[in-house]
């Protein structure tokens, strides 16, 4: 199988997998993802942006959303389906939808994700039978989720963004480009921190602090650091949007927190694309967010500026 | 009147020995179940048994001096004397589990079965010498004639128990065994009705020790896995729900928790099956008032120092089953998403142990001991492995059997429980640390035993050719045996469990967390599960008005204004991911819109979308005259052809006076 399908295969493999199993450890998930052949965490931001599950870090255990019918901008007629999505789900719907009196449609097995996450599944149906629907299949019916999870954006900043605690000094470190968002493992030091942003590597993985007035900060939500820092004027935006096409470019060194991505991809069923600049340049590509959910996660994230 | 012997030999013939089962080991497993079974198919209204005896006696005498001999001198052979073996088996069926006495409690059920008293003389039943042959006959006959459709007869030779062995091998599960299986029930419930293979999860419990010598000699007999599976299930289909404990008396069984925070344990009661709290009493105090699962009551501590001497059980006042609330002097509690639940056995995962077994309280458990306050003599130590436990405290893990020794294991594949089940599609692989090839044998769900290659020193052996084929496997390699389960369906356990509280900055930054973890912070605001959004969002929400036709369609409004509006063009992301065009498309505006004229060039039509009167202007007229003749649907509007027709109607008349004019 050539790898994007194989790759295809394997993301929607996962989400069966997630959704038979209900929870699970991260341990078990990064077992499935080696038997998959999967990056662990690209998959599983890729499984929460699509609102296909939710992780609980300090617990350090996922569990799969239930099954949940969105709606679309600008595709009234057809309804997003997310979360749980079983070994039957997509034939127990399709029953449901023959036997039902309501008319509905399931497109196919999906549209496949360029190998980057789990298949875009999209109900036909018309607007008003979808809540009658999604209550007969079984499903949660949640109309416009994207601009609602968009309204509940937090304001990226202090005191959401940070908590008081200082690096411990016994793992390796190094500051962040503000420029273009790179660990500078190169960066001249004489044993002093510098204000801004320190990337930790940490036994659980890597971590983020802030450093502002000499005073440390976690950064829990990691994305969240790039809009927590001054940057110098001509760097590259962090992020933008095509109102004419209804495209969000997002720096590809300063991803959207999972939450805003997820706003922003459940106004279409899409992961981001990636569009290569130059060698260390790239910007995500959301399609189809409309404005007022990209306005929405742009208002968020510009809170925190300094 | 009597169904008659040679009817009721056709029908156990069917039930217990039915065709397609070619390539199978098979007995002759006849209890109580499967004669009432037979009875049906032959219509047998009353006892089957009694009916059964009266067709033997139609036959001749059935008495204590001529035993079997006067039927089987009639029925000579298979299968015709099927009804006779049957008969036999049903004794050993009914069995107590006296091992030192087998010999003398098989001839008292076999009496039993046939309503006759017991010889003084050896054997106690006459007719039983011939009873070795008949089964080797018909194990002849399933092999000859019948060529081995209904499967190879099972049969075993026992060096003391030549006469009586060969009814009793056939049992594989006797009465006392399918009631100690109750435990097994009750633990693996869940499992159970999803399907999960019951030998698989048998031979993981440590309930497979308190099973008769013969029924844990057949679990270690490979070739009667199918027929055991069978008699599990069977066994667990007609469970009545109860647990046979050590007196032969039957319980309820409960659910306990073990609560703990420092210095303080609590132990939790609930009643799994119950519908209703019940008022139980225990060894003292006042009774307790036990809810069903989930709600649940506390259990004194004080109570631990009864189950020192035995299990702790809670009576009702008046006739009812009692309720074991402790097991006796070990206690073990397994971690779920839910809490600290006692378990049956300790496999994988470390256990917290609650004892006063001085075999356990005198290890040197250091700072997993708990510090907390229990009755003299008791411990509660955390993160105990098995290997720390006693045999019988043991659950036969995956390590040890199922993911196979130091030689040969199995890993990878996408596991949903223990390791020891995996999704349909995605089998683990087979690893080895041989100095040769060997050759891997597969025994998957039909029993059928195929080799499937060889598994090379230094490179895993994939199962891919089972990937899509759910079922039990068993694998054998080098001598070794893994064992594991192929399955569609997992627990699907914990769902929504997980939430984000983007509102609460205290939780927003804290990613998803549980409900329960939640509720500290006492969250305002949205809460976020996949796609769901509680507490905010849907209520403004309106359905669009939408049509499928990809045509032009012209929208009348309420105050007679007409508008033209075209399908969309397919968005080029849609296209680039390739979601078909077509479907619905939305109307702007729709809020006022009463009529939707679609100018499809084949199939014109008219569109009631509200109950309203319109503005009679001239666009309005015009397009009514236009769409005179179309057919018109309504969406829940009532008399919308009538409607329309009165617009033409005024269309019309409106253009004759123009006319006219």
């Amino acid at each position: 199988m050539p790898r994007p399908e194989a790759q295809q295969a394997a993301h929607d493999a996962l989400l069966r997998w997630v959704s038979e199993l209900g929870s699970g450890s991260w341990q078990q998930f990064r077992e499935a993802c080696d038997h998959l052949q999967l990056v662990p965490s690209v998959a599983l931001r890729g499984l929460s942006v699509l609102g296909h599950a939710e992780i609980s870090w300090r617990s350090r255990r996922f569990a799969c959303a239930p099954a949940t019918l969105t709606t679309i901008p600008l595709m009234p007629g057809r309804l997003l389906l997310c979360g749980q999505r079983g070994s039957d789900g997509l034939a127990e719907i399709a029953r449901v939808a023959a036997e039902s009196e309501i008319d509905v449609d399931l497109e196919g097995e999906g549209s496949h994700q360029f190998g980057l996450g789990p298949r875009t599944v999209l109900v036909d149906a018309e607007p008003d039978q979808a809540a009658d629907f999604a209550a007969t299949a079984g499903l949660r019916f949640a109309p416009q989720a994207a601009e609602a999870i968009a309204a509940s954006l937090p304001a990226v900043g202090f005191p959401v963004s940070v908590e008081p605690g200082a690096p411990d000094e016994r793992f390796p470190r190094c500051p962040l480009d503000p420029d273009m968002l790179e660990p500078c493992w190169d960066a001249p030091g004489n044993g002093s921190y510098e204000d801004g942003l320190w990337s930790w590597e940490g036994f659980q993985g890597r971590r983020s602090f802030l450093r502002r007035d000499g005073e440390w900060f976690h950064i829990p939500i990691r994305e969240h650091g790039p809009y927590l820092i001054e940057r110098p004027p001509g760097a590259p935006e962090l992020m933008r949007y095509d109102l004419a096409n209804r495209l969000m470019y997002v720096n590809a060194h300063a991803p959207l927190p999972e939450l805003h991505a997820r706003a922003a991809c459940l106004c279409s069923g899409r992961l981001p694309l990636r569009q290569h600049y130059a060698a260390d340049h790239a910007e995500d590509q959301y399609v189809n967010v409309s404005p007022t959910v990209a306005e929405a996660i742009a208002t968020s994230l510009r809170a925190g500026e300094p | 009147m009597s169904a008659g012997a040679a009817a009721w030999s056709e029908a156990l013939l069917e039930q217990l020995l039915p065709a397609r089962r070619a390539g199978r080991t098979v007995v002759l497993a006849c209890d109580d179940e499967a004669l009432a079974a037979a009875g049906e198919r032959i219509g047998v209204a009353g006892d089957p048994l009694d009916d059964l005896r009266r067709s033997l006696a139609e036959l001749g005498p059935l008495d204590r001096q001529r035993g079997l001999e006067p039927a089987l001198a009639q029925l000579t052979g298979p299968p015709a004397d099927l009804c006779v073996l049957c008969l036999c088996v049903l004794a050993a069926s009914r069995m107590s589990p006296d091992e030192r006495a087998a010999t003398h409690a098989y001839y008292i059920r076999l009496a039993q079965v046939l309503d006759i008293g017991l010889r003084e003389v050896h054997p106690k039943v006459a007719g039983m010498s011939a009873i070795p042959a008949r089964f080797r006959a018909l194990a002849d006959w399933l092999r000859g004639p019948e060529q081995g459709r209904r499967g190879e007869l099972a049969l075993s030779e026992h060096s003391h128990l030549r006469l009586i062995w060969s009814p009793i091998s056939q049992v594989l599960l006797r009465r006392v065994d399918r009631e100690r299986l109750g435990r097994f029930f009750s633990l693996n419930e869940r499992s159970l009705d999803l399907g999960r293979d019951p030998l698989r999860l048998l031979l993981g419990s440590p309930v497979r020790h308190e099973l008769t010598g013969p029924a844990q000699t057949a679990l270690r007999r490979g070739e009667l896995a199918g027929p055991l599976r069978a008699s599990i299930a069977a066994a667990y289909a007609a469970w009545d729900g109860t647990l046979l404990d050590e007196r032969g008396e039957r319980a309820v069984p409960a659910a306990l928790r073990l609560g703990y925070s420092p210095g303080r344990a609590t132990l939790n009661l609930s009643l799994p099956r119950a519908e209703s709290e019940q008022i139980l009493h225990g060894p003292d105090g006042p009774p307790l008032r036990v809810p069903p699962t989930p709600r649940e009551c506390l259990l004194p501590l004080a109570w631990l120092a009864y189950a020192r001497s035995g299990p702790v059980e809670l009576r009702p006042a008046g006739e009812g089953p009692r309720v074991r609330a402790l097991s006796g002097q070990t206690l073990l509690f397994g971690a779920d998403e839910t809490g600290f639940w006692q378990v049956d056995g300790a496999g994988e995962e470390p256990v917290t142990v609650l004892t006063c077994d001085p075999q356990l309280t005198g290890g040197d458990w250091r700072s997993r001991l708990a510090r907390c306050e229990l009755p003299a003599g008791w411990q509660l130590i955390f993160d105990v492995e098995a290997t720390d436990l006693p045999e019988e405290l043991r659950r036969a893990t995956a390590t040890q059997r199922e993911l196979g020794g130091a030689d040969v294991w199995l890993c990878g594949g996408l596991a949903l429980e223990e390791r020891t089940v995996f999704l349909s599609g995605h089998p683990p692989r087979v690893h080895g640390m041989l100095a040769e090839p060997a050759v891997v044998e597969l025994l998957g769900p039909g029993e059928e035993r195929r080799q499937v290659g060889e598994l090379l020193p230094g490179e895993p052996f994939e199962l891919d050719q089972l990937a899509g084929d759910p079922g039990s496997y068993r694998i054998e390699v080098s001598g070794s045996e893994l064992c594991f389960e192929l399955v569609g369906r997992g627990m699907r356990e914990g769902v929504g469990r997980y939430a984000l509280r983007p509102e609460q900055p205290a939780l927003a930054r804290a990613g998803a967390i549980d409900d329960a973890a939640a509720e500290l912070l006492a969250p305002a605001g949205a809460r976020v599960c996949g796609a769901a959004v509680d507490g905010r969002g849907t209520a403004g929400w309106r359905p669009p008005l939408c049509v499928r036709a990809q045509a032009t369609v012209k929208a009348i409004d309420a105050d007679g204004t007409v508008r033209v509006c075209r399908p969309p063009a397919q968005p080029q992301w849609a296209r680039h991911a390739g979601i078909s065009a077509g479907g619905p498309w939305e109307i702007p505006d729709g809020g006022e819109t009463v009529w939707l004229c679609v100018a499809s060039r084949q199939h014109p039509r008219v569109l009631a979308v509200r109950e309203l009167d319109v503005e009679p202007t001239n666009p309005v007229l015009d397009l009514a005259e236009d769409f005179a003749a179309a057919p018109v649907i309504s969406r829940g509007v009532p008399g919308a052809p009538e409607r329309w027709r009165a617009l033409v109607e005024i269309a019309f008349e409106d253009e004759e006076a123009r006319t006219g004019a």
